[in-house]
């Protein structure tokens, strides 16, 4: 396991009053971490160190308390997701399914780990772990919207379309 | 007893007490079971499945450590299952550790450069770690009988031995944290019990690290990983005490090997008093102090010489109790640096020359002789212990003839015990800091307690997180404290004591405390202080302070009806001058609501030096003797004059402005100075230099050259607080006993040692002492609430003055019962005006929160000593703007006496109006406040920092 370097330097534009009025519900709650990064994570699109410091501060603890809940979550991201987040399941029946198989066919699809995200901001890949419709596995969710039966072949013709799409636009 | 149970170990009938672990019982009767996740001082956990043990009735493997144990319980922590349990789970645990040498039967007999040839790769060896041979790891390993068939980790380990030098660093592929200041981390050799987080977390109240990602493999870190020094850790060493494996240590300890012995002793640094253990390299068992021609006379320190590698607190501690803070934990390595004075310095030809004690000592007889009566001067200091005071005090009115005796931090800590001895018949803190952490309510004030006494800062945490004790914290700034407060109290720089006077209004207006008639029947001075508290409505505190009435009056109501309230004033370089006053308010606060003379009660004066109590009790000032005697009152002098056979003059002498003065116009001729560097903690250098060069004789007793030794005549190398013994008071007025733990380096002596050679040189009678226990001796009969304290009695936990008779206890808490002079006097408020900002100084100054990465230590840690630290000045977003300041930029800070350089640190947490300085260099202070209190200043950009 290597460990995850600053992922994100404090610096990110975080509007820090307006963050703290937002949150000001869980004030001096210890145990309110999950729904404030929630919260932030809704609003921001992911964790940035600055955000979490007003979380910690609301709570009344340091951040690495609240680094320490965040990080448990595969749901929590600390970097900027891209324009596209993939999420593909990992769960039992997804992985008796060929989960496996989808995500190492995606990661050298896109020239990424999971976790991470594409160099030009388009994609980020994560795997999730059972977001439900296990019946139609392998699931892959495409910016949080399931798809069915997903084989590599499938997810590289999807990864096309929306290569494609975004250059057309482009 | 009802509340004894029995329980049978192992077929062993024992006996314990209802509320114990099995784990507990098990310890308690030295009955062995693994563990490694248990730490004395933190809550059971049940994380390291190390201490599993067989219940009878009960299924499977409890973990004793988090078992109640019950009355007819029947234990066995060694069938043959359990120990296979107790070897498995270890193994489990080894497993990301470098294991190799776990289970080698031969690693105490290994080498760092022998050749293994076992698949050990030579960095994954246990001799190449920080933490070998005192490792909890490798004791458990040994004691479980770590067997391992093969290696867990073949494939590396094989690869590492016979293809490539892999760092150990690099065991779990993590990268060792050697950013941080004082201590470095490496989690290749963690094994996640937890016990640092727990530390921070329940013992400090900090949380700075946590496990972190705990979904894949988990680990200890901070938030986002980010440097200590950026996630709010204190560095007060408390993870690294904690850890079992050579995971987190200090940079101090690490390739030094196992200490050869260690010792106990004071923490020299703050009036808490910590109990230190400190591990030595050197086999030198402390000798007695040597004799003229004796010691090694080495100016480095060399090889085998004795070193202090580690210091960690003692849970036995009385005044600590298992807790230290950054500045004993790291801040002892003075003691060994290389610019320590290891021979005495003789002027000659205008250079200070190395020299001989003979030498010295001939000379300064000679010297001193022609300066006897008022033209000599004695500066002790708060620093040093109370047997070098007593000595010097001695040696100044008896020998020399002259009460010109004082030292720098006196004036202000003299005027709080002199209100706290008129109010209420003692001059010291009413109750142990100890009891602080069992209060129900505490009120805070003055300068942060976390930045000068950070002990008793935890003990008010502990306050609010274990009994959820409310905590009125009354500061200019967000502190750390602030975050545990019920109620902060936001007010202006300087007007605590108007804030405690309006608490005062506050609690009379609402008949918290009864009315005028029956506090007159406790208390004296109630009319006057009635009468001084009418200009002090809410409206007009609120006006001043900038503390609402509303707030106010809470605070009031859980002070007085709580059922212990504690005050504790925290006296900073920025409240010196107004502490007095502002003492004797919130003692009055105290005395009108009877929050006095029981557990977790009364008043806390916090000072920053180690001994001021010392020095103020063993009569280090120009008008006192020791005990508190006066001077000028014959019956007093005469019963130290008894005791000394000596007369003593009988007219006051001068204070160090007084001695300064007097030696600028050529009336002082000769000044002793002991352990204080009067230059640089002037406000005008300048003005002292010149005084102290007009001297036809300047003594300095020092352990390193500073500003004022390189001005002096003589100067005497002395050793430092592990190098001798003595006593210090601390600010509970408990007189704990400080060991030499290392032998003087070079010909450098300890301070009492000097004094009495010097006395005898000048045929002074009543200087024959062979060791400081003797010297305490006379202490114990010159100063009355001594009276009973002996250094045999002090071995173990010191004892609290007034202590009259060698069967005394000690008294911890004062006034029970009844106060101490019979009736409590109140004393009409008083207070000086608060600093208030005009146009040339727009601003108030007040200390700033402590920016993360910025610790006082003191010269001689080496980590700080290579990088100097700079001034911070915190200001809000809307000045900044307003003067064209970002954070960052160099800035001047001028007050009406100074000026310092800072750097800017722009921050909504300080008011507009009013900026806050750092203060980490005394000297800071010095220049700025120009010894008055709270003052205002101006800011102007600087062009560079300097």
């Amino acid at each position: 396991m290597s460990r995850p370097s600053p992922i994100e330097r404090p610096g990110a534009a975080v509007d820090t009053a307006g963050l703290a009025a937002s949150l000001s519900q869980y004030r001096g709650q210890r145990g309110a971490a999950v729904p404030a990064l929630e919260a932030v994570q809704a609003r921001y699109g992911y964790v940035p160190y600055q955000a979490l410091v007003v979380v910690a501060e609301t709570l009344g603890v340091l951040p690495a308390e609240v680094f320490g809940v965040a990080s448990f979550y595969e749901e929590f991201r600390f970097a900027p997701p891209g324009a596209h987040v993939i999420a593909v399941c990992t769960g039992t029946s997804c992985h008796l399914a060929g989960a496996q198989q989808l995500l190492a066919a995606l990661e050298g699809e896109l020239g990424i780990k999971t976790g991470q995200t594409t160099a030009d901001g388009q994609f980020t890949l994560t795997q999730v772990s059972c977001p439900g419709p296990c019946a139609i596995g392998p699931v892959l969710m495409m910016d949080g919207e399931p798809q069915a039966r997903v084989t590599p072949d499938a997810a590289r013709r999807m990864l096309a379309t929306l290569r494609s799409a975004r250059s057309a636009q482009g | 007893m009802a509340d004894e149970i029995a329980v049978t170990i192992d077929g062993k009938p024992l006996r314990a007490r209802r509320g114990m672990t099995v784990y507990e019982v098990a310890r308690e009767n030295n009955l062995y079971i693994p563990t490694l996740c248990w730490d004395p001082t933190l809550k059971p956990f049940g994380a390291c499945r190390m201490c599993l043990v067989q219940i009878e009735g009960q299924r499977g493997f409890p973990a004793s450590c988090t078992t109640p144990a019950a009355d007819g319980m029947v234990i066995r922590t060694n069938t043959p299952e359990v120990d296979q349990l107790h070897h498995d789970n270890l193994e489990l645990l080894v497993a990301e550790h470098p294991h190799g040498c776990l289970h080698c039967h031969r690693r105490k007999h290994c080498g760092p450069f022998d050749i293994c040839l076992r698949d050990v790769g030579v960095t994954d060896r246990c001799v190449v770690c920080p933490k070998d041979k005192q490792c909890e790891l490798q004791r458990t390993c040994e004691d479980v009988g770590l067997h391992l068939r093969r290696p867990l980790k073949e494939d590396r380990a094989l690869e590492a031995a016979v293809w490539e030098v892999r760092p150990v660093s690099l065991y779990r592929q993590l990268e060792a944290e050697r950013q941080d200041p004082l201590f470095g981390r490496d989690y290749n050799l963690c094994i996640v019990c937890g016990r640092c987080v727990r530390a921070c977390d329940e013992q400090r109240g900090i949380s700075c690290i946590s496990l972190v990602h705990r979904d894949r493999g988990t680990i200890i870190g901070t938030a986002f990983n980010l440097p200590l020094n950026q996630s709010g850790c204190e560095f007060c060493g408390a993870c690294i005490d904690a850890c079992p494996t050579g995971a987190i240590m200090e940079f101090s300890a690490m390739s030094q090997g196992k200490a050869e012995r260690s010792a106990t002793t004071i923490c020299p640094h703050c009036p808490v008093g910590c109990q230190l253990r400190l591990d030595i390299r050197g086999q030198e068992e402390a000798a007695p102090v040597p004799g003229l021609m004796q010691g090694r006379d080495r100016g480095h320190p060399a090889r085998g010489e004795d070193q202090i590698i580690r210091s960690s607190p003692t849970l036995t501690g009385p005044a600590n109790m298992g807790e230290a803070c950054h500045r004993g934990k790291f801040g002892l390595g003075y003691v060994s640096s290389p610019q320590r004075l290891t021979r005495p310095l003789l002027r000659k030809d205008g250079q200070l020359v190395e020299s001989t004690w003979f030498e010295a000592l001939d000379y300064l007889a000679l010297e001193l002789a022609k300066h006897r009566g008022e033209a000599f001067g004695a500066v002790g200091s708060a620093r040093a212990t109370n047997e070098a005071n007593y000595l010097l005090q001695k040696f100044a009115r008896t020998i020399m003839a002259s009460n010109n005796v004082d030292h720098p931090g006196r004036q202000s800590y003299a005027a709080l015990m002199e209100g706290l001895d008129e109010a209420l018949g003692l001059p010291g803190s009413t109750n142990p800091t100890q009891e602080l952490q069992r209060a129900a309510m505490a009120l805070v004030l003055g300068a942060d307690v976390m930045q000068v006494q950070p002990v008793v800062g935890v003990q008010l945490k502990r306050a609010a997180m274990l009994n959820g004790a409310k905590l009125v914290v009354v500061s200019p700034v967000q502190s750390e404290l602030s975050r545990y407060a019920a109620l902060w109290l936001r007010n202006r720089p300087g007007t605590e004591g108007v804030v405690a006077a309006g608490l005062l209004r506050a609690i009379l207006d609402e008949g918290l405390a009864g009315d005028a008639a029956a506090l007159a029947q406790r208390l004296e001075g109630v009319p006057e202080l009635l009468a001084s508290l009418a200009a002090f409505d809410a409206a007009s505190v609120e006006r001043t302070s900038g503390v609402s009435r509303d707030s106010l009056v809470q605070a009031a109501r859980l002070y007085a009806q709580s059922p212990a309230s504690a005050i504790v004033y925290c006296v900073g370089s920025a409240h010196r001058s107004q502490a007095p006053s502002d003492l004797q308010a919130l003692t009055d606060l105290a005395l009108v609501t009877g929050q006095l003379g029981r557990p977790s009660t009364g008043v806390y004066a916090l000072a920053d030096l180690t001994n001021l109590q010392g020095a103020y009790d063993m009569g280090m000032a120009p008008d006192r003797l020791p005990g508190g005697r006066a001077v000028a009152n014959p019956a007093g002098r005469f019963a130290v004059e008894q005791v000394w056979g000596h007369h003593l003059p009988t007219r006051p002498g001068l204070g160090l402005p007084g001695m300064l003065a007097a030696g600028t116009q050529g009336r002082l001729k000769a000044l002793y100075v002991l352990g204080e560097d009067l230059v640089e903690e002037a406000p005008d250098p300048g003005a002292v230099t010149a005084a102290l060069s007009k001297l036809s004789l300047l003594i300095v007793q020092d352990s390193t050259l500073t500003s004022t030794a390189k001005l002096a005549h003589v100067v005497l190398p002395a050793a430092t607080f592990a190098e001798s013994d003595g006593t210090f008071t601390n600010g509970e007025r408990r007189v704990q006993r400080l060991n030499q733990v290392v032998a003087p380096r070079g010909q450098s002596r300890p301070d009492w040692w000097i004094i009495c050679q010097l006395a005898q040189e000048l045929e002074g009678r009543g200087f024959a002492f062979r060791h400081a226990s003797q010297v305490l001796q006379e202490i114990a009969m010159t100063t009355p609430p001594y009276g009973g304290i002996s250094w045999e009695r002090l071995e173990q936990q010191g004892l609290q003055w007034p202590c009259p008779s060698p069967d005394h206890p000690g008294t911890p808490i004062l006034h029970q019962g009844q106060v101490a002079r019979g009736k409590g006097k109140l004393a009409p408020i008083a207070l000086l005006t608060p600093p208030t900002p005009d146009s040339r100084f727009p601003f108030v100054l007040t200390t700033a929160a402590r920016a993360l990465e910025q610790f006082q230590l003191p010269a001689g840690t080496k980590w700080f000593d290579a990088r100097p630290l700079p001034e911070w000045v915190e200001l809000h977003p809307q000045d900044a703007a307003r003067l064209g300041l970002a954070s960052d930029d160099p800035v001047r800070v001028v007050s009406p006496t100074g000026q310092v350089t800072a750097r800017a640190k722009v921050s909504d947490g300080i008011s507009p109006g009013v900026v806050g300085l750092t203060f980490h260099q005394e000297r800071s202070a010095a220049r700025l406040l120009g010894g008055r209190g709270a003052t205002a200043v101006r800011l102007e950009k600087a062009t560079a920092a300097g």
